[in-house]
């Protein structure tokens, strides 16, 4: 049930109803312990593979309850031992294999199980989290089945407020309206564009590596690479709007994590925008503890623009190890860490060199938006071979491509990329203008329930006529 | 972050509103689905050629040639020759030395949603020439006097053409038309009954979804996964109703008549002493359980082949097996249209293969052998 399958819809449908029955805290609780077993148990039967899951979970909790006993040593220590029992259960391909369990165990969503823990432990250990957390409300924290696959990663205290506060109230009718849309638009997302847009990667893929001649190469290699970031946006943040609207109807309010990230005009910008609980988590729990610890054991103002961009190059570059256990991985991390510390370093001699006004200027020209657009596009793009790929994938299709193809192709997505987003935004700008009594006609609730309607009954007519599923949730495996 | 609740009630009449906007967009996209389908994929089944005798039944017009077009297959051009059988050879005196084979049959036979070029008539003709060492010609009178059973002018047209074999092609469409033959009441009657028929709007919502080219060609691209054929068919039955197991009396009403058709066919063929072939051809579903080895509880594949071949052998008629390369064609199921259920120009490719190794293994027309593929 990890995918956005209509058994997914039911039981999220019959937990829903469950759940608002009765206002008791401790009966919506029951319905949400119960909801999250039942969702765990429907990817696997085998009590005995859920058991190192189990064992994650148990050392997460044992390692908060030490924290919280203030026991100084405690801290780094249970730190540590999360730490590499992610790593341990998650297979790092840098330890070594006879290390590993030698039978096959549930893993879904352990990184993101990793994050909540760590903020957890962390929080306790700063004295922001002081309350005892109970294992009742660990479990539903941390299990939750709405932010178990994919996030997003929510704190724990907005969430128990939600699920504990007696005065929560239920859904308004707009609720449960908005709700309803925003579960279509993922639906339609996950099950159709993410389809369209996976066929189309997958067979340029394919065609990439037949003999066709150079042409064919471009076009395929063009396909097969930028037709990626827009699959795994609609697979991600289609999931997303599910849970979200989910979650909504459950009267638990989840935080966004995509703001549409291709009309970003930075790759910093860009990580504000894509997968935002992630990057909001890595700032707050790597970006300033380590940029506030360098400018404190190195006090020179001068080296501050120096400390930021090192720290942002560690914070994205551990972004690309949390996503996979291989050596393409930290490629794609170093990829992530080079972009967002190039992009600040050039905004931070820009500002020298021009002066922070002209600079301001320069970039707020539409003509350096659409560009800045189409580049970080392009960027994120190329670093994503390393994520949807591996070493030698990624050598045979350079090497069928060529070097100098390989920049042709690099070229026409940036120019591709630069005038399709910026259609795209020219487009949405000169929808929203349209209004009626001030407010867009594209926002008003009829237009939307007609645009939902039109989605749910397009994805309905795909997912019955192709009788395919949706793609698997990219983000399940991590 | 908490969840607060949006303010501000609905107005009353959104109520209605909106769920009337909801239901307006279904039909404006489901009307807009329909007019796009029928400009993607087009239809024309009327045959300009088609006349009805009052005598012979249904004819084509001779010398005539019309264009129709099913949704899921190619526009095709029919040719019809001085005798109104498809095919431009001609009907007239047989040339000397050359085997004059009669196709018999309905829209199997006749090769409805086959381009000419690919029928079983063209393909065969010249290897069948080879083997049989004598130019071969095929007169085509599938589809020709749909009740060709009750009308002896239609075989007696037929013998009259001095056939060398007759190759009779049936399909289960043959056996659930049975019903049709034996509820045929005279013309009248069955005006005044359908002008009294008292049609209600659920009836005209069924007939106007079984004329929506949206809803078929949704049909087309879902069958077109075996598995989904197969699932359909276990949960919503056969609708041919042919191959349940055990055969229901209806059933076996059914397979009485066409046994009765065929005696008289081979009756009449035994007194002109020109050898009759029956060459059964399961429909889809029958084949991909067979391709499959699929298992649906009451229902047998193979109840079809074995009932039409006991037919053949019960009337002196050789029976030409088509299984064994059912079962090893690559993609059997592709072999028919997905919805409307005729085989294609591929399947005719196939059948083509089936009768000049049947041939090849016999060397002659005149005396049948019983089966060539060891079932």
């Amino acid at each position: 049930m990890g995918n956005p399958s209509l058994h997914f819809f039911a039981f999220s449908f019959i937990t829903i109803l469950l759940y608002q029955l009765f206002r008791s805290v401790p009966w919506r609780k029951f319905v949400l312990l119960a909801a999250n077993c039942y969702f765990l148990s429907s990817f696997t039967h085998d009590f005995r593979s859920f058991l190192p899951f189990i064992g994650f979970l148990a050392l997460g909790y044992a390692g908060l309850r030490l924290v919280h006993s203030t026991r100084a040593w405690a801290f780094p220590i249970a730190l540590l031992l999360v730490i590499f029992c992610f790593i341990w259960l998650k297979k790092y391909t840098f330890l070594p294999s006879p290390l590993f369990l030698p039978f096959p165990y549930f893993a879904v969503g352990l990184s993101y199980i990793l994050f909540r823990t760590l903020h957890l432990i962390i929080d306790t250990h700063n004295g922001l989290l002081k309350e005892i957390v109970s294992p009742l409300q660990y479990v539903l924290y941390i299990i939750n089945f709405t932010t178990l696959v994919s996030g997003p990663i929510q704190k724990f205290p907005e969430f128990t407020g939600m699920v504990e506060s007696p005065l929560c109230p239920r859904p308004s009718w707009p609720d449960i309206g908005i709700a309803i849309e925003r579960m279509i638009k993922g639906f339609f997302k996950a099950n159709v564009l993410a389809l369209a847009f996976s066929d189309i990667q997958a067979n340029g893929v394919m065609q990439l590596f037949q003999t066709d001649p150079v042409t064919g190469h471009l076009l395929s290699a063009i396909l097969a690479f930028a037709s990626y970031p827009f699959f795994l946006y609609c697979n991600f943040s289609g999931y997303i709007d599910i849970v979200i609207g989910i979650a909504r109807l459950l009267s638990i309010a989840l935080p966004e994590n995509f703001n549409r990230p291709f009309s970003s005009d930075s790759f910093i910008e860009f990580w504000s925008r894509w997968h935002i609980t992630l990057s909001e988590w890595l700032k707050t729990y790597v970006y300033n503890p380590m940029l506030m610890n360098l400018m404190r054991r190195f006090p020179a103002p001068q080296l501050e623009p120096a400390w930021a961009v090192l720290s942002f190059f560690v914070t994205f570059f551990l972004i690309g190890i949390w996503h996979g256990q291989t050596s393409a991985f930290v490629f794609f991390g170093f990829l992530q860490g080079f972009g967002v510390s190039t992009n600040k370093l050039y905004q931070i001699i820009m500002s020298r060199s021009f002066g922070k006004k002209s600079y301001r200027a320069l970039s707020s020209h539409p003509l350096y938006i659409a560009f800045s657009r189409g580049l970080t596009f392009s960027w994120f793009t190329f670093s994503l071979i390393w994520f949807w790929s591996n070493w030698p994938q990624v050598n045979r299709m350079f090497s069928v491509i060529g070097l100098r193809d390989a920049l042709a192709v690099w070229v026409i997505i940036w120019a591709g990329a630069t005038l399709v987003l910026a259609g795209w935004e020219a487009l949405r700008k000169a929808a929203l203008s349209v209004q009626i009594r001030g407010s867009a006609v594209l926002q008003s609730r009829y237009w939307r329930t007609a645009q939902a309607t039109g989605l749910l009954v397009i994805t309905l007519g795909v997912v019955m006529l192709s009788n395919r599923s949706a793609p698997e949730m990219v983000y399940k495996t991590f | 972050m908490t969840f607060e609740p949006t303010r501000g009630c609905l107005p009353r009449r959104d109520l209605f509103l909106l769920p009337l906007i909801s239901l307006s967009t279904v039909l404006l996209m489901t009307g807009v689905a329909e007019l796009i389908s029928r400009k993607i994929w087009p239809e024309k089944m009327r045959d300009e050629c088609f006349r009805v005798d009052p005598i012979l039944g249904n004819r084509f017009t001779p010398h005539c040639s019309s264009m129709r077009k099913n949704a899921e297959g190619p526009w095709i051009r029919y040719e019809y020759n001085e005798c109104g059988y498809r095919g431009t050879v001609s009907c007239g005196p047989k040339p000397q030395g050359t085997l004059r084979i009669v196709l018999m049959g309905t829209s199997a036979a006749f090769g409805l949603e086959v381009p000419y070029d690919q029928h079983l008539a063209i393909r065969a003709a010249p290897q069948l020439a080879e083997v049989l060492g004598h130019p071969v010609e095929f007169q085509n009178l599938g589809g020709v006097g749909r009740d060709w059973s009750k009308n002896e002018m239609v075989l007696n047209e037929m013998l009259s053409l001095k056939p060398d074999a007759i190759f009779y092609v049936v399909m289960p469409f043959d056996v659930a038309r049975m019903d049709a033959l034996e509820s045929e009441q005279p013309q009248g009657a069955s005006q005044v009954s359908s002008a009294k028929l008292n049609v209600g709007a659920w009836t005209k919502v069924r007939h106007l979804l079984a004329n929506s080219r949206v809803v078929y060609m949704g049909q087309h691209f879902l069958l077109a996964d075996q598995s989904f054929l197969l699932h359909a068919v276990q949960n919503y039955g056969d609708p041919l109703d042919v191959s349940r197991q055990p055969t229901p009396p209806s059933g076996e009403k059914r397979f009485a008549l066409l046994d009765m058709i065929v005696g008289k066919l081979a009756d009449r063929a035994r007194e002109a002493h020109v050898p009759c072939f029956m060459i059964a051809i399961p429909n889809r579903v029958e084949t991909a359980m067979i391709r499959s080895n699929a298992q649906i509880p009451h229902m047998n594949p193979y109840i079809f082949p074995q009932r039409m071949q006991a037919i053949a052998q019960t009337h002196g008629m050789a029976y030409i097996d088509l299984l064994a390369y059912l079962r090893n064609a690559p993609n059997a199921t592709d072999l028919y249209y997905r919805v409307d259920g005729h085989p294609t120009g591929s399947f005719h490719e196939l059948l083509t293969r089936v009768l000049v190794d049947y041939f090849r293994e016999w060397g002659s027309l005149s005396a049948p052998i019983s089966d060539v593929s060891g079932n």
